[in-house]
């Protein structure tokens, strides 16, 4: 834990203090939290409030021409310390209000009252390299702010939180590990088969997002279109997601704390039936396929027998006819998850500071399993992040900031299976029957499936006794900022250097390694034969015994995550306004060095720059470009220039719509440009990598033979370039009755073109021996809208209504790809989307045995057809159904549609607000075959009506046990529409002010109840949105339900 | 003031060239050369480019142990679980061969595929790894003039290492997918390469013309060449014999009926084929013979042809007895992992349920155990008649069998457990219960010995989950072996002169020499082939192919051998059959124990357990569909 103590200093202006300044600045660097208060008079108290008279709170009041500003109260009141005597006016604003400046007149009490105004002009937007006025923006960006993801729900990734909050944003999900959540993100349409994540930037440099504590973000720009990203030059092509974390703010000393504790359901995982059930379809499965496995009597098990699973006798019979229910064997009704954080932000004219301490602990929802041995196994993630960002008014003209970031996150996991993707300790919630085995038999052993120990596991022994480690991630961000205002050369011109350090190490293998297990057993029900996994030591000729060969393990540095980056830039900004122009500029110089491991260096370099003009807040021109490089390209290719030109026309500042007083913002803005993209795995891809390393083994006892391996582990291509998006974007901003409604339109279209393809990829036969040469073989287009509609309105009584929807729509296809020619049109890439999914397609079912033999032959299996399989499409009419018949078939994996709506009101202290978010024209395949994934185990889903020919009816095959489906016999079965809803998100929270906290010397206290993936209506089988953990039959660490509790505390 | 403003942009520019002096974009973003290895270095010197030939030995594919549950007999020969659908087996039965890409255990075709290192899961890909050495022997043969700093001898036996390599892997993947493109120049990496596919005759020639090269330039012996010595043991390497014997095999596959139908659509042996085919193998068995390089192993050491326990998991294929090594194996299998790859998992699936609870279980077919003749070299004309003139009764089926049934095959009674305590001294589990009714026969329906026999020759009979035999084996597979060599030629020698007599003019021994020399092998002693198989070709056509089937069985030739003889999918080739039976009356159980050989049974008959249907499709493996997609030239096996 980090010490800290709390500073507390008090002094007068003077510039005879400078040393005491110097000394408060080393103290400042040294300590993590740092309170200072200013007090002088003169003094100016007041109160803001609105038209209907109900006070503002944590509106900026701040005395023109100095740095001295304050937050107003719960009660709106505000008080302006050391006031000069020449300061003329003060400025109040508050997000939601008209700006407003009161001159100070020799008043010492004053009240001030804020208009409503749709559109802040003083918003700004967080932009590549800077911000923005959002009145002057042309780019299309979406914005969001801290408070927004605070309210999902005791989510602590910030990538979940993003869920439904940024229009043009997707998010997925495919595990609920704890520390390890983090979604796949897609800005707009995928247009490259290759890595489609957006680069993002933390505060400036890029950085892993997952470490990053939703308490000191203080906003989350995304930026789409050409106009935003060309700056990022060949990195910026799939979107950038720029997260800026807080800064103080001058004032008063603001301490806020928050708690809050997650109760964590799993969510759902497949049904299954339980043993006699399945085992009853086992049965009827065998008896339909008698006809073609004759073999299958030998399985069928009487009804008398089946009847013992349900109800066992005895203990004996309960280990012979196990009927367990996995999941809850696992799982625990509900995790718990806890959050605290405490943050202090103020500052004098000298310095701001914002620092923060925030703490997440994510429970795991396994249960914990006695094993005897001393630990307990299980998952679980501690994260405590520390935060100090300074900035320092080194003289009138030079700033100097520091931002300081440390995060220690501890993810506690099975011995060395750090992964997302190591199966066997959900696997049994997922494939193992509920005959297969007890965990526990009643005589104590632990249980074991003899026939296919690997295939059908036992979770719970795997977990019981995995060994526990403790995978420590430490992660240190710096940043070194230097603003230097050169008024003086030229007015508006401005200089940032920057200068980031990063570093990270991660220690592993901390914790209990337990490689050999105690004696196992199985009851093998058709014999009644109890089988003991090591049974009897043939060297002793005794029974087994279970060695104490447990070890604890202190840990070790993980050489390959250690992780080094070093950026430095220099900034030339100017901005002026002459008369009615407004001109603006900027040029920056970069320089990146990034190490994993014992790597050779990354190298980046950026030149860039970005141009604007701005004509009476009418027309609006931008024009911005980035000149940069990879090391990826060989010369010639490495490096280019990404230009973007943009324009926006605000017709509501034109004559004509000035007096038209419903419309208060109106603008038409478009953008074009080129952007790139190298992201790509490998380095040096022009080149051949030769490798030496390797033998060949001979002798009659193999051992290596003296001559060492020379290969060409790569072959490059020397002509390969970056993929290249062309984006246009245009777009409509629009608010209308004072902002009663307001929102925008954007239509996009984005052409990708030298798309890079894997060797593997290109139409080159396997003869040509090695993985051929990447190269840029590709073009995609991608397209849609995104409509974002917002609603505010704030009744007489108080009462405020507020409502945000969204929906985007990203279509993308294939226009070019290297695919074999011969290939039928519907089985090429070019002229589908990425990932269309393909399959053989079913048309009703074999209903009849006549059915069966008049069908269209099979390449494979034909003879093992039966009624009520699927009646498969010869697609095309060849007369024989084999790989030529997969065929297009719904959509892709990634969301054509999402859609968000987010509904609140406030009243008074009280807050309510629902958030749901869903998405359609999506398929995911979700591939839980009963009884054929492993075919001893029994594991029966509940899948739906079998088809057989008695019913007639059912719309399922009955599943296959011993015999496999003829060629493309699952048909369409394991496609699911992956359409979704969700209630995202759910809040009700009430602020308490006034005495009875200040009392209790609070400022406020503001209590909620929130949830995350509260319901969820779907097709799918488990909730899971993406199969990239776990695949799409492997199951996954289950994703979860949130409730959560807490309070916030302002001081 | 204006001074001051002048110094200060000065700084403000001196601040700005340093940033930008110090940037030179291309080289900042240049590769390390510390990162690199330059390429000349890899054929400079006899050393070097050895290590880069020496990569062609790991592609070796590896086909007995890729991981769980390998499957290498295709054939009529085995028969896996009826109810196991993720073998490849299972999937060949049922006429998938898409399988070979896509199989859950036991494709040898398309497993792992890593060919620099050792790890048998990365072995079991002949697909791709024999494209990949192709590749590199083509990179080697191209960049043989780089080669400085190596005398002539070690040129030559580089260069005859590529050689031998390009012919053999070619060949290795025409036996399953017939003609290919021969890959016999560097593919440039900048052009998408569209070569031909060859017919099956056109690509054998090029095979040939590689191995033929390769035996002129390779040594018989390398211990006998200056470098030899220093290379570590050589039994893995290349040789004269080696290359003539595979090229004679590459031959006759040409000249057998499938292929001779594929390129002529003449459905007979191809006699021009056959008669160089006898030449190159004569060559071979002529050389082995003057050189004692190769022998058959002693029958009595029969088992260390195939797999060796308790020897420090030495490598089979050779014995020393009595001071005197015998090497049998030409070309064995990837020896990666062999340090217990058997144990995991393939021993257990040999033995039924009662005495290895793990595994899925394989049993040889019954039918397959009948190619086992009598003693006397006679063959079972019916298992269920008595014949006076062989001296087989199916009262006494096992009575006076070739000596190889007794040691590759576990019929009923025989001892499986040597210590009767593991298994509570109960007898039906300690000794093979496989009559009709049997433990072995019922425990486990699924699991249990469906064919009523069980495979001996890679494992020890006492095999099962107590006696230690599962452990410290070491079992590999030969490729071509000595007795292979005498039977190929025995069959391009007959076929190629179209006589038993039939004989190459470069070699001794007629074709029924051949044939009765390898059941001459020392200790084994089978009757010779009988007169009346000599009175034709035809009929001695069923004599040596029995022979093949029986010496060489479950080592994976059969599935080629019957294709290549036109015979998958004529009935009986098609059954997979058990045998039913029960002890005899009145025959004490521990009488049987005691010499199951001359136990007598009644209500011997065997019974169909599984039918393959295959059609003209399945004599050959299909290709990648991407492959066959991508231009006219590259066509797809006909029926896929």
């Amino acid at each position: 834990m980090v010490a800290c103590f709390i500073y507390y200093k008090h002094w007068r202006m003077h510039t005879g203090f400078m040393y005491n300044r110097w000394f408060i600045l080393l103290t400042l660097l040294l300590s993590t939290f740092f309170f200072a208060h200013a007090q002088s008079p003169p003094t100016i108290r007041g109160v803001v409030i609105d038209k209907q008279n109900i006070p503002i709170s944590d509106a900026t009041v701040s005395v023109k021409g100095t740095r001295i500003a304050v937050s107003s109260n719960e009660d709106g009141s505000f008080l302006l310390n050391s006031v000069p005597a020449n300061a003329d006016s003060i400025v109040v604003i508050k997000i939601g209000y008209n700006r407003s400046a009161i001159a100070i007149a020799g008043q010492s009490q004053i009240t001030i009252e804020l208009n409503d105004l749709a559109i802040d002009v003083e918003e700004t937007v967080v932009i590549g390299y800077g911000t923005q006025r959002k009145a002057s923006l042309v780019g299309s960006i979406a914005q969001t702010t801290g408070e927004v993801l605070q309210r999902t729900g005791g989510v602590t990734n910030l990538g979940m939180a993003l869920t439904g909050n940024l229009p043009g944003v997707t998010t997925s999900s495919s595990t609920g590990i704890p520390g390890g959540e983090d979604p796949q993100i897609l800005i707009r349409a995928q247009t490259s088969w290759n890595n489609s994540a957006p680069l993002i930037l933390v505060d400036g440099v890029e950085r892993s997002m997952n470490s990053i504590d939703i308490a000191s973000v203080e906003s989350i720009s995304v930026l789409k279109d050409a106009s935003a990203t060309a700056v990022f030059g060949v990195k910026g092509a799939n979107g950038v997601i720029l997260i800026t974390t807080k800064q103080g703010k001058m004032g008063r000393a603001n301490i806020q704390g928050r708690v809050n504790t997650t109760a964590k359901v799993p969510s759902k995982l497949p049904a299954k039936y339980d043993s006699y059930d399945a085992l009853t379809l086992r049965n009827r499965t065998l008896e339909n396929a008698l006809s073609v496995n004759p073999g299958g009597w030998g399985n069928i098990r009487p009804e008398d027998i089946l009847l013992k699973y349900r109800y066992p006798a005895n203990d004996e019979e309960w280990d012979r006819y196990p009927n367990v229910d996995w999941e809850k064997e696992l799982f625990r009704s509900h995790a718990m998850s806890y959050g605290a954080n405490a943050n202090v932000s103020g500052g004098t004219d000298f310095v701001t500071y914002f620092a923060s301490v925030d703490y997440v602990k994510e429970g795991d929802l396994f249960k914990s399993f006695e094993n005897n041995r001393g630990y307990r196994s299980g998952y679980g993630y501690d994260r405590v992040n520390v935060r100090s960002n300074l900035d320092f008014n080194l003289t009138k003209t030079t700033k100097f900031s520091t931002k300081l970031f440390g995060s220690n996150g501890v993810r506690k996991y099975p011995w060395d299976s750090p992964g997302n993707n190591d199966g066997q300790f959900w696997t049994a919630a997922y494939r193992t029957g509920a005959d297969a085995l007890r965990p526990i038999y009643s005589n104590g052993t632990w249980g074991f499936f003899s026939g296919r120990n690997h295939d059908v596991p036992n979770s719970v022994y795997n977990l019981a006794l995995s060994g526990i480690e403790r995978g420590t991630n430490t992660q240190l961000t710096t940043d070194f900022i230097v603003n230097q205002d050169l008024s003086m050369i030229t007015p508006g011109l401005s200089f940032r250097a920057n200068y980031s350090y990063d570093h990270s190490f991660r220690e592993h293998r901390r914790g209990v390694e337990d490689p050999d297990g105690p004696e196992r057993m199985w009851v093998n029900p058709e014999t009644g034969v109890i089988v003991y996994m090591f049974g009897i030591d043939t060297n002793t000729q005794m029974d087994y015994s279970d060695m104490i060969r447990w070890i604890n393990n202190a840990g070790e540095v993980d050489k390959d995550a250690t992780y080094r980056r070093v950026n430095y830039s220099g900034q030339l900004n100017y901005n002026r306004q002459f008369g009615k122009h407004d001109v603006g500029a900027m040029g920056l110089f970069l320089r990146e060095t990034i190490a994993t491991g014992s790597m050779f260096p990354r190298y980046r370099e950026d030149w860039v720059f970005r141009t604007t003009y701005g004509y009476d807040n009418r027309y609006l021109f931008e024009a911005n470009g980035a000149y940069n490089g990879s090391e990826m390209f060989g010369e010639g290719y490495r490096f280019a220039f990404f230009p973007s030109l943009s324009a926006g026309w605000v017709i509501s500042n034109e004559n004509f719509l000035k007096d038209v007083n419903f419309i208060n913002n109106l603008k038409i803005r478009g953008s074009w440009g080129r952007i790139g993209d190298d992201n790509v795995s490998g380095r040096w891809l022009y080149r051949d990598q030769w490798l030496f390393g390797g033998n060949a083994q001979m002798g009659t006892n193999i051992q290596n033979t003296p001559y060492t391996f020379y290969r060409i582990s790569t072959l490059g291509n020397p002509n390969l370039s970056w993929e290249n998006v062309e984006k246009k974007n245009i777009g409509l901003d629009f608010s209308i009755l004072q902002g009663m409604f307001s929102g925008s339109v954007d239509f996009f279209r984005d052409i990708r073109t030298d798309i890079i393809i894997d060797g593997g990829q290109r139409a080159v036969p396997s003869y040509f021996g090695q993985a051929a040469p990447r190269a840029n073989l590709g073009r995609v287009r991608g397209e849609g809208y995104e409509i974002e509609l917002q609603f505010n309105k704030r009744l007489a009584s108080g009462l405020r209504l507020w409502a945000n929807a969204n929906m985007t729509y990203a279509v993308n296809k294939v226009l070019f790809r290297d695919d074999p020619l011969l290939l039928p049109e519907y089985q090429q890439q070019a002229g589908w989307q990425l990932g269309q999914v393909r399959t053989h397609i079913n048309n009703g079912h074999l209903a009849t045995w006549d059915d069966v033999y008049g069908s269209t032959e099979r390449i494979s299996n034909n003879s093992l057809k039966l009624p009520g399989d699927y009646n498969i499409i010869d697609y095309n009419g060849d007369g024989i159904i084999d790989r030529f018949d997969v065929a297009p078939y719904a959509y892709a994996g990634n969301p054509r549609n999402t859609y968000n709506l987010s509904l609140g009101t406030d009243w008074k202290g009280l807050s309510f607000f629902v958030q749901f978010y869903g998405v359609n024209n999506v398929t995911r395949e979700v591939t839980f075959p009963t009884f054929n994934t492993y075919s001893e185990s029994n594991v029966a889903y509940v899948e739906g009506n079998f088809w057989t020919l008695e019913n007639g009816g059912g719309d399922l095959p009955l599943p296959r046990w011993g015999t496999l489906s003829p060629e493309g016999g699952s048909g369409t079965r394991y496609l699911f529409d992956g359409s979704y809803l969700r209630l995202k998100n759910a809040e009700i929270a009430y602020t308490l002010t006034g005495k009875s906290v200040e009392r209790l010397g609070l400022n406020s206290c503001r209590i909620f109840a929130n949830g995350n993936n509260l319901f969820l209506w779907t097709k799918m089988p488990d909730d899971r949105e993406s199969n990239f953990s776990g695949g799409s039959s492997g199951g996954a660490y289950p994703t979860v339900r949130r409730f959560n509790l807490g309070i916030d505390l302002s001081f | 003031m204006k001074t001051n403003v002048i110094k200060s942009r000065l700084a403000i520019i001196t601040i700005l060239l340093i940033i930008v002096g110090t940037s030179s974009c291309e080289k900042y973003l240049d590769k390390s050369p510390l990162a690199d290895i330059d390429e000349g270095v890899a054929f400079q010197s006899f050393r070097n480019f050895q290590g880069f030939t020496e990569e062609l030995y790991n592609c070796v594919p590896l086909i007995t142990s890729i991981g769980s549950h390998s499957a290498w007999n295709f054939g009529d020969d085995e028969m896996w679980e009826p109810t196991e659908t993720r073998i490849f087996a299972y999937n060949i039965d049922h006429g998938d061969y898409w399988a070979w890409n896509t199989a859950i255990f036991g494709s040898w075709f398309k497993n792992g595929g890593n060919p620099t290192n050792t790890a048998r899961v990365d072995k079991g890909n002949l697909w791709g790894l024999s494209w990949y050495a192709i590749r590199k022997a083509n990179i080697g043969l191209g960049n043989l003039d780089k080669l400085t700093e190596a005398t002539e001898e070690e040129r030559r036996l580089i260069e005859g290492q590529l050689y031998f390599f390009r012919g053999w892997f070619h060949f290795m993947l025409m036996q399953y997918w017939g003609g290919l493109p021969y890959i016999d120049e560097i593919l440039p990496p900048d052009q998408a390469p569209r070569v031909a596919r060859l017919n099956y005759h056109e690509t054998a020639e090029k095979v040939a013309s590689d191995l033929q090269r390769a035996a002129e330039l390779l040594p018989v012996d390398w211990n006998a060449t200056t470098v030899g010595p220093t290379m570590g043991n050589n039994d893995r390497r290349p040789n004269k014999i080696m290359a003539l014997s595979f090229l004679g095999k590459n031959l006759l596959l040409a000249g057998s009926p499938l292929m001779n139908q594929e390129s002529t659509g003449d459905r007979n042996y191809n006699r021009e084929y056959c008669i160089r085919a006898a030449a190159a193998l004569g060559e071979a068995l002529q050389i082995a013979e003057t050189t004692r390089l190769y022998e058959l192993i002693p029958f009595s050491h029969y088992s260390r042809i195939f797999y060796t326990w308790n020897q420090n998991y030495a490598v089979p294929g050779s014995v020393t007895v009595d001071g005197h090594r015998y090497t049998e194996a030409i070309m064995m299998e990837n020896p990666a992992e062999i340090n217990g790859r058997f144990r995991w998992n393939q021993v257990n699936d040999y033995r039924p349920m009662d005495i290895n609870n793990s595994g899925i279980k394989v049993y040889p077919t019954a039918n397959y155990v009948d190619f086992y003749g009598m003693e006397n070299g006679l063959p079972i004309a019916n298992p269920t008649q008595a014949d006076s003139e062989s001296g087989y009764d199916p009262q006494y089926p096992w009575r006076n069998r070739d000596p190889r049934f007794y040691h590759d095959i576990m019929f009923d009674g025989e001892q499986a457990v040597l210590n009767g305590g593991y298994v509570g001294n109960d007898e039906y589990k300690q000794y093979a219960s496989l009559f009709t009714g049997g433990l072995y026969r019922t425990a486990n329906p699924t699991k249990a010995v469906f064919t009523g026999y069980m495979l001996s020759k890679f494992i020890s009979k006492n095999m099962n989950q107590w006696d230690g035999y599962a452990d410290n084996n070491a079992f590999s597979l030969s490729l071509l072996r000595l007795s292979d060599v005498y039977l190929l030629y025995a069959e391009a020698a007959s076929e190629g002169y179209d006589s038993p007599n039939g004989k190459s003019p470069n070699f001794s021994k007629t074709a029924v020499d051949a044939v009765n020399f390898v059941r001459d092998r020392p200790g084994l002693g089978v009757g010779h082939v009988h007169a009346k198989f000599l009175s034709s070709q035809a009929a001695f056509r069923e004599e040596y192919r029995r022979e093949r089937a029986v010496e060489l069985a479950f080592e994976g030739h059969r599935f080629i051998d019957l294709r290549r003889w036109l015979l998958l999918h004529e009935r009986p080739y098609t059954y997979k059959m058990g045998i039913e039976f029960n002890r005899a009356p009145g025959v004490p159980n521990s009488a049987v124990y005691a010499d199951p050989k001359n136990a007598r049974v009644i209500n011997f008959r065997q019974t169909i357990l599984f039918e393959r249907k295959f059609s003209a499709r399945h004599y050959w493996f299909p290709f990648l569909v991407s492959d066959i997609s991508m231009y006219p030239e590259f066509s797809q096996n006909p029926g896929w």
